[in-house]
């Protein structure tokens, strides 16, 4: 279970969110700058709320007054929006820079089919690839929450659905708690469980996804 | 002729360039990590070598290091260390003149990737020691290398300060700045033009490699 309560004094506007959420896809879908990848930053601990409550199962990442957890402690894969792989390292470094078990990274590298990859650098593969990498190198570190701030907004829509089917792949394997945010209306409707609408910090919206219409079920049935 | 001045000219540079590399480094990383009240007047102090004449640095460490100097006198008394007219001095005046190069090398070179790199290793439970040595060191290497040589290049060429804090004394103090200048003061324009000669060959040898090398390794991995 994992508890958000932020409150947050941002440029624009103030972040005011409450999510909580168990094992499941959550979606904050909403323009860019409405704060979405700073609730993320928020959870993975590069950045603090000004008051609030992060809490995952019963650790608590932060707290009002409360001494943060180190983002090191936090077990939190983070894949961010334009992947950061390391550029200096090759794909195989790349996922083993945080790993914990070499058994783990194979399973990783299968499941996502990216062994061809293994002695490449990142500025020589595709963008999917990239994609798929860096979701590899997140998982390796076997988080208990992965966070994803727009994974699939620089791939085109045939590779979109391969990293989708990879996703739902690894969720059905992993079964931690997502948080996936997107601009992408579609995206959020076929991924998440449930979907956060975010606008100027605040939800004001929030969607319970049919099963049926869960991307996951439209793959694997 | 005595390659004395070279030897010593290499001992110095050599010392100093190891100790501004990391002394300046861990400075720069450190304040272009922070923010803090008063960080651009202790920058300002750090590069204030770059604009002031030779001379009068040399003069303000000869103030600061000679017997009864404010440093000096600690040095003499508690670690019976002599600057003045001493090869410490030189190796002193380099240390002051290189370190504002290298440290300007080493902030731009920190500044010049993308946070996010660290901010990733960071998420992986990496520590701050296996971020700087794993992520920020590799992806600054380049710029530090290039404040490495700029950094030797000024400590073995250094001569106002040096001779103003450590003096010409032949087989002490006499580096091959020194050497130069006091060989053509005596007339002996052949010898100068020997060390000079030399010095050009390093310097010139030294960007050369520098240059073939950032052609070679810079080009391994583009940044992201």
């Amino acid at each position: 279970m994992l508890r958000l309560k932020l409150f947050k004094q941002l440029a624009q506007f103030n972040l005011d969110l409450k999510v909580e959420m168990g094992n499941e896809i959550v979606v904050l879908y909403g323009p860019s700058g409405s704060g979405k990848t700073t609730v993320l930053n928020c959870i993975a601990g590069l950045d603090h709320p000004d008051k609030g409550l992060i809490q995952l199962n019963d650790i608590r990442f932060y707290q009002t007054k409360m001494r943060a957890l180190p983002l090191s402690k936090r077990e939190v894969g983070y894949l961010f929006q334009d992947y950061a792989l390391f550029p200096h390292m090759n794909v195989l470094k790349n996922i083993m820079y945080g790993a914990k078990q070499e058994k783990l990274v194979i399973r990783v590298i299968d499941t996502l089919a990216i062994s061809q990859l293994k002695t490449k650098y990142p500025h020589q593969i595709s963008g999917g690839e990239k994609q798929r990498v860096a979701l590899a190198r997140a998982l390796a570190t076997e988080p208990k929450v992965l966070l994803l701030d727009e994974p699939f907004s620089n791939l085109d829509q045939q590779l979109k659905k391969e990293c989708y089917r990879s996703l739902m792949e690894l969720y059905r394997i992993w079964g931690i708690p997502i948080i996936l945010v997107t601009h992408d209306y579609e995206e959020a409707r076929k991924l998440g469980h449930f979907i956060y609408h975010i606008d100027q910090g605040k939800v004001i919206k929030r969607e319970k996804m049919s099963v049926n219409s869960i991307v996951a079920n439209e793959f694997m049935a | 002729m005595s390659f004395e001045p070279l030897l010593l000219s290499l001992r110095v540079s050599t010392i100093a360039t190891f100790l501004v590399f990391f002394f300046a480094m861990f400075t720069a990383r450190f304040f272009s990590k922070r923010e803090f009240c008063g960080k651009d007047l202790i920058e300002s102090f750090f590069l204030l070598p770059i604009v002031l004449p030779p001379t009068v640095v040399g003069f303000i460490l000869l103030y600061l290091f000679n017997r009864n100097g404010l440093i000096g006198v600690i040095l003499s008394d508690w670690f019976g260390i002599q600057v003045v007219f001493n090869w410490i001095g030189a190796l002193i005046a380099a240390i002051v003149v290189a370190f504002p190069l290298m440290y300007q090398s080493a902030y731009a070179a920190f500044s010049s990737y993308d946070q996010k790199f660290e901010n990733a290793a960071l998420t992986m439970g990496a520590s701050r020691f296996r971020v700087f040595w794993t992520i920020a060191f590799p992806l600054a290497w380049p710029g530090l290398l290039a404040g490495l040589v700029l950094t030797f290049a000024r400590a073995i060429g250094e001569f106002g300060a040096t001779l103003m804090l450590a003096g010409y004394i032949p087989g002490r103090t006499d580096t091959v700045p020194m050497t130069i200048y006091f060989a053509v003061q005596s007339g002996n324009n052949r010898l100068a033009a020997i060390w000079t000669g030399i010095l050009v060959i390093l310097g010139y040898s030294a960007v050369l490699w520098l240059n073939l090398w950032s052609k070679k390794k810079m080009l391994k991995y583009k940044r992201n």
